[in-house]
């Protein structure tokens, strides 16, 4: 059995003399070059000698040579070992070889394809910045940037298309620029040198495995979060415990008498999850009230009509929560120009952080208690900071 | 043996073409031929006859007429020997104006 080792590679593939040379060195070592890319190379154990190698730029496609170059190639006393990252490897055993290549400015020739893939690298790249710069607008230019990225934007993928974009504007930009300066040389006439003194640099391996594991985890991730479904049911269907008080007990703590029995009700239960938010649990309900007592709304509009609308976020980062509720505040009270707002940082409850923002018929509470933040939005004449114990105790039962 | 030695084609290309001016060839062959006629002083190595007789076969200066295997034999084309005489033309003439001036 064949035994072969996994090396990092220490060198820049497009630093074509020291590659060569750090090949050779091995291969005088005993071990044999099998095959190659950016980050590993594995060689097989053969007995220690001096072998030469080389490395051809692709010119036509990405693959391996035809079998004709193979052919013509080993007439000459070279043999084809791989091909890696737009590279061909030839490999001689022989002492005084004839170079591959014996006209500097043909050779230079041989470079334009990968010149041409080198020019396609950094159009990709620029694609994806621009990708990059759309999402991060769609953000940013939104009134409520964390409200918007919390519930509906996806950083990871924000964070993939940066990882992408700067990897590949990188990898363009050093590599054209060596390729560059090699092609430079040899279209003046100037042979290649084929022995160069390297030093070993695992930044460009390192970072080539951080950027791929992280893509990876990222790609996943987002996958993962699109097949993640909403879940959706009639509130009157959910019989589970809720991390909110019911609309019914606001109401019903605006008069000594109970609530009528058959009173027209709405309700949904809605709950998702994103990659800011471990959880994010809605409950809309309204109470059909004016319609059964005779209420009306104070201003004569219609029938009274309280709704509730509770959404709970359970956040993956802690961090998050007071950002989130300064970001609900921007966001429910942006509209708000007609009416006198007024704000109530609520100092006697057992949350992290409560605020009350009432504007008219409409009270706004967010609640912040480690990483969960409750938003509630209540229509109507009940007062909800007398129910922040009740609040906070629904707050801490709840569990996901 | 750098591309402003010759003005359209370089020594190798120009040699190359040469090659094929009585004879059908493949790509050893062409090496050979080559090295024989400059004693030696051009040996193409087979990065550089590769390349030569790929971008010759993509301008239609010669024409792949068998395949024996893994080895390719090749003829030149009409267009390719209307290059090698035109370049063969300015050669001569630059030697001319050369010689005239060394023998003032």
């Amino acid at each position: 059995m064949k035994q072969t080792i996994r090396k990092i590679v220490p060198v820049h593939m497009f630093d074509l003399p020291e590659m060569e040379t750090w090949l050779s060195y091995l291969a005088a070592k005993g071990l044999w070059l099998k095959k190659i890319d950016s980050v590993f190379a594995v060689f097989e154990k053969k007995e220690p000698a001096s072998v030469s190698y080389r490395m051809e730029p692709m010119t036509e496609r990405i693959g391996p040579p035809d079998a004709s170059q193979i052919a013509l190639y080993e007439d000459f006393g070279w043999h084809y070992v791989c091909s890696a990252s737009y590279f061909h490897f030839f490999c001689t055993t022989e002492e005084h070889p004839t170079e591959l290549h014996s006209d500097p400015y043909m050779q230079s020739c041989a470079f334009s394809y990968l010149r041409k893939k080198m020019k396609m690298l950094r159009f990709a790249a620029v694609f994806i910045f621009l990708c990059l710069a759309m999402m991060l607008y769609s953000v940013l230019g939104h009134p409520a940037p964390m409200y918007y990225l919390v519930t509906h934007g996806q950083p990871s993928l924000i964070l993939l298309s940066a990882l992408l974009s700067v990897s590949a504007l990188f990898q363009s930009y050093s590599c054209r620029k060596k390729l560059e300066k090699l092609a430079h040389s040899l279209s003046e006439g100037n042979p290649m040198r084929h022995h160069k003194s390297y030093r070993a640099n695992y930044f460009f391996p390192i970072s080539y495995s951080v950027i791929l594991v992280c893509s990876l985890l990222l790609c996943t991730h987002s996958f993962w979060s699109l097949l993640s479904k909403k879940e959706s049911y009639p509130l009157a269907e959910y019989t589970a415990a809720l991390p909110t008080i019911r609309l019914e007990e606001i109401e019903q703590a605006r008069s000594d008498v109970p609530l009528p029995d058959n009173m027209e009700t709405e309700g949904m239960y809605e709950s998702h999850r994103t990659d800011l938010a471990s959880s994010i649990v809605s409950i809309d309900e309204t109470l059909y009230l004016g319609h059964e007592t005779g209420e009306l709304w104070k201003d004569q509009s219609g029938f009274y009509r309280p709704s509730l609308t509770s959404t709970f976020y359970t956040l993956r980062f802690g961090f998050l929560a007071n950002a989130l509720v300064d970001s609900l505040i921007q966001k429910d009270t942006e509209l708000s120009v007609y009416e006198a707002v007024t704000y109530q940082e609520l100092f006697d409850t057992d949350f992290d952080r409560a605020v009350l923002v009432t504007e008219a018929e409409k009270q706004c509470f967010y609640a912040v208690k480690d990483n969960r933040v409750l938003a509630l939005r209540y229509y109507g004449y009940g007062n909800l900071s007398a129910f922040t114990e009740e609040l906070y105790q629904a707050v801490t039962a709840y569990s996901t | 043996m750098a591309k402003k030695a010759f003005e359209n084609l370089t020594e190798s290309m120009f040699y190359v073409l040469m090659a094929f001016l009585h004879r059908e060839l493949c790509g050893t062959e062409i090496a050979a031929f080559v090295a024989e006629k400059t004693a030696q002083r051009i040996q193409l190595g087979p990065g550089t006859l590769y390349t030569i007789l790929s971008r010759f076969e993509a301008e239609e200066l010669i024409v792949e007429i068998a395949v024996e295997g893994r080895k390719r034999t090749y003829r030149i084309t009409p267009k390719g020997k209307e290059l090698f005489f035109s370049e063969l033309k300015r050669l001569q003439s630059c030697v001319a104006d050369a010689l005239e001036e060394v023998s003032l």
